[in-house]
């Protein structure tokens, strides 16, 4: 996901706004996958990653827990503060301060978190997600404000305790969040009521790419990289592609690994100066350790390594 | 096979976004599905009905939603809809898999599959995965006219234990629906030189599975999502009968229509997910994914290379 902050008016890509169609010939359609494209007016095209229910659901509980447990701090506040010894309405008041606190922490924690920090609130951060207009742009108060206040209706419809037994009092307590669940199963960008109403989306948020530092225990690796061409310049994204290879390649087969390889390896051989019969899945990882050392490896910090090859 | 001209993105997944992606299928392909499902589904509907019909209110049980008869028919009517799905959802299988790589699904095409495969499919997801079993258990025990009170005792014993032994064998082998209806695995190795080529299902059902933690943990997982969304079904048709009818408490139609019809629907996403689930792995194993981003580096990096030679 590239991140779009520019402040003009943006439009939905126009492969975005198609209707789409439910087909036999699986080619006319782009394939499925969990993101939404946006596109500038500037013609600068950008994608995003959606967060579905299920992505969703850690924020939204860890945002419950911090919610809970500022009620509870506060309740504990009320009583370590000594209120309820030195005034004569103190019970009332402790009362009152408890329903205020309660009121503001559920219904304006999502509202404040979410318009001072960029579509975030703590649970959100923890889980890597963003809020963030359909154009692509970040969200306003007035934008918070309407998905943190549908987000009643999205819990409907409530069931009640009597569902369960006969002489519970007839109270509808139990959300289902059935309202939220068939909202994002039938739109797009998998935006519930809230969403929809506000005109957001829930968006992962990435962090920027660096490169997983990878134990390469091989001497014939070590004895390929000084053969590669020191003129011999990759582009990030084929850094990238082979930081990939490099760290799944422990899952593959020796013939698949060389098989997938030779994909790339055999359009570099010639350029980097290794001869072409060089096997090529020690030619990536030799690439790869080389590219790794020369440009990552004194920002690197930590002496763990993340992955072992 | 063409990885880039999928229904789906080829891209490996976690857990969470192959969640989120059964959502996004059930609303892109769900028109398409739901017919192969309905079909599935019906003689299997009716089926339960009629094994079930002297537990529910209609069939002249007494009505006590908290009563351990009434506790029986739910646990049994979830069951047998978890033995019977694979089968049942057999056509959605086949229309998902042929939709994923571009393969026309006509009826025909469809019918054709089933039946070539239609022996290993019996033998495998009929008798193996314990539907023949428990069908003729629950049968006997409803219809033999022996005691009530050791059917509910004794008879669901046994019930309970083969349904325990098909969930363990459900857990630890859950793509057989894939291998033999998607890879069309034979279970005994064919006569003709180039059949004896192919692996047959039980080789192939040992390599898919080998990583039999990995599978449990899913499947365990999988199981308290569909619980979740079962609750949230059930609640929410509760919640759609009271208000429009003013009746808050489960009756026949509950127990009769609106339960079962939550199982299939749960069974009908399962299959989905089971799917998803499934090219997942074949993602990672086999490298797909790998093998669309080396092949689109390697053209970019040609591409570059012409035009500076161009220049």
């Amino acid at each position: 996901m590239i991140r779009c902050q520019t402040e003009c008016s943006s439009r939905i890509a126009a492969q975005d706004q198609l209707p789409e169609r439910s087909t036999h010939a699986m080619g006319a359609q782009t394939p499925l996958d969990l993101t939404a494209t946006v596109m500038t007016p500037e013609n600068v095209q950008f994608e995003y990653r959606l967060a579905g229910p299920f992505r969703r659901f850690p924020a939204f509980f860890l945002d419950l827990l911090v919610r809970l447990g500022a009620i509870v701090g506060l309740f504990f506040f009320v009583l370590c503060a000594g209120i309820p010894n030195y005034l004569p309405l103190a019970g009332t008041l402790g009362t009152i301060l408890l329903i205020v606190g309660y009121f503001l922490f559920d219904w304006f924690y999502g509202l404040f978190f979410e318009t001072i920090w960029n579509g975030k609130t703590p649970g959100k951060y923890a889980s890597g997600l963003r809020v963030i207009s359909i154009d692509g742009r970040p969200i306003s108060a007035y934008q918070a404000t309407i998905r943190n206040f549908l987000r009643l209706g999205d819990l409907a419809p409530f069931a009640s305790l009597q569902m369960f037994s006969a002489e519970a009092p007839p109270v509808y307590w139990i959300p289902t969040a059935g309202v939220s669940i068939a909202c994002m199963l039938l739109t797009r960008r998998m935006q519930r009521l809230g969403d929809l109403a506000a005109g957001t989306m829930v968006v992962i948020d990435q962090r920027t790419w660096a490169p997983p530092k990878l134990k390469l225990n091989d001497t014939a690796i070590d004895q390929l990289v000084p053969q590669i061409n020191a003129n011999f310049r990759v582009s990030r994204t084929m850094i990238r592609t082979i930081a990939m290879y490099v760290e799944r390649r422990n899952g593959l087969t020796l013939n698949k690994r060389r098989d997938l390889a030779s994909l790339l390896a055999g359009a570099l051989t010639e350029s980097a100066g290794v001869p072409s019969s060089t096997d090529p899945d020690l030619f990536l990882c030799a690439l790869y350790k080389r590219e790794y050392d020369a440009n990552w490896k004194s920002l690197d910090k930590t002496d763990v390594p993340k992955g072992k090859v | 096979m063409e990885l880039d001209k999928t229904a789906i993105a080829i891209t490996q997944r976690n857990l969470d976004e192959l969640l989120d992606l059964g959502l996004s299928v059930l609303r892109r392909y769900g028109l398409q599905l739901i017919k192969p499902a309905l079909v599935g589904v019906l003689p299997f509907a009716i089926l339960n009905t009629l094994l079930l019909w002297s537990r529910s209110t209609l069939g002249g049980a007494i009505p006590d939603p908290q009563g351990w008869t009434h506790i029986l028919l739910l646990w049994l009517m979830g069951i047998l809809v978890y033995v019977e799905a694979p089968l049942a959802m057999a056509g959605v299988t086949i229309v998902l898999g042929n939709t994923m790589f571009g393969i026309t699904n006509a009826p025909g095409t469809v019918i054709e599959t089933l039946k070539k495969q239609s022996k290993a499919v019996l033998w495998v997801m009929g008798f193996v995965r314990g539907i023949v079993p428990l069908i003729t258990l629950i049968a006997f025990l409803e219809f033999s006219g022996i005691n009530q009170a050791y059917v509910d005792s004794a008879g669901m014993f046994w019930v309970f234990l083969i349904s325990l032994l098909i969930i363990a064998i459900r857990s630890f082998r859950p793509y057989a629906p894939e291998i033999l209806l998607l890879e069309r695995c034979k279970l005994k190795p064919e006569k003709s030189a180039q059949a004896k080529t192919s692996l047959i299902y039980p080789t192939r059902s040992a390599r898919l599975h080998s990583a039999s933690g990995e599978l449990f943990g899913i499947a365990f997982f999988m199981g308290i999502v569909a619980s979740v969304f079962l609750l949230i079904l059930n609640l929410s048709a509760t919640f759609m009968v009271g208000s429009l009818t003013g009746q808050w408490s489960w009756g026949w139609w509950m127990d009769l229509i609106l339960y079962p019809m939550a199982l299939w629907i749960l069974a009908f996403w399962a299959t989905i997910m089971r799917f998803l689930v499934y090219m997942n792995m074949r993602i990672r194993g086999e490298g797909w994914e790998l093998e669309l981003k080396l092949k689109a580096e390697a053209r970019r990096y040609r591409e570059a290379k012409e035009r500076s030679y161009a220049k």
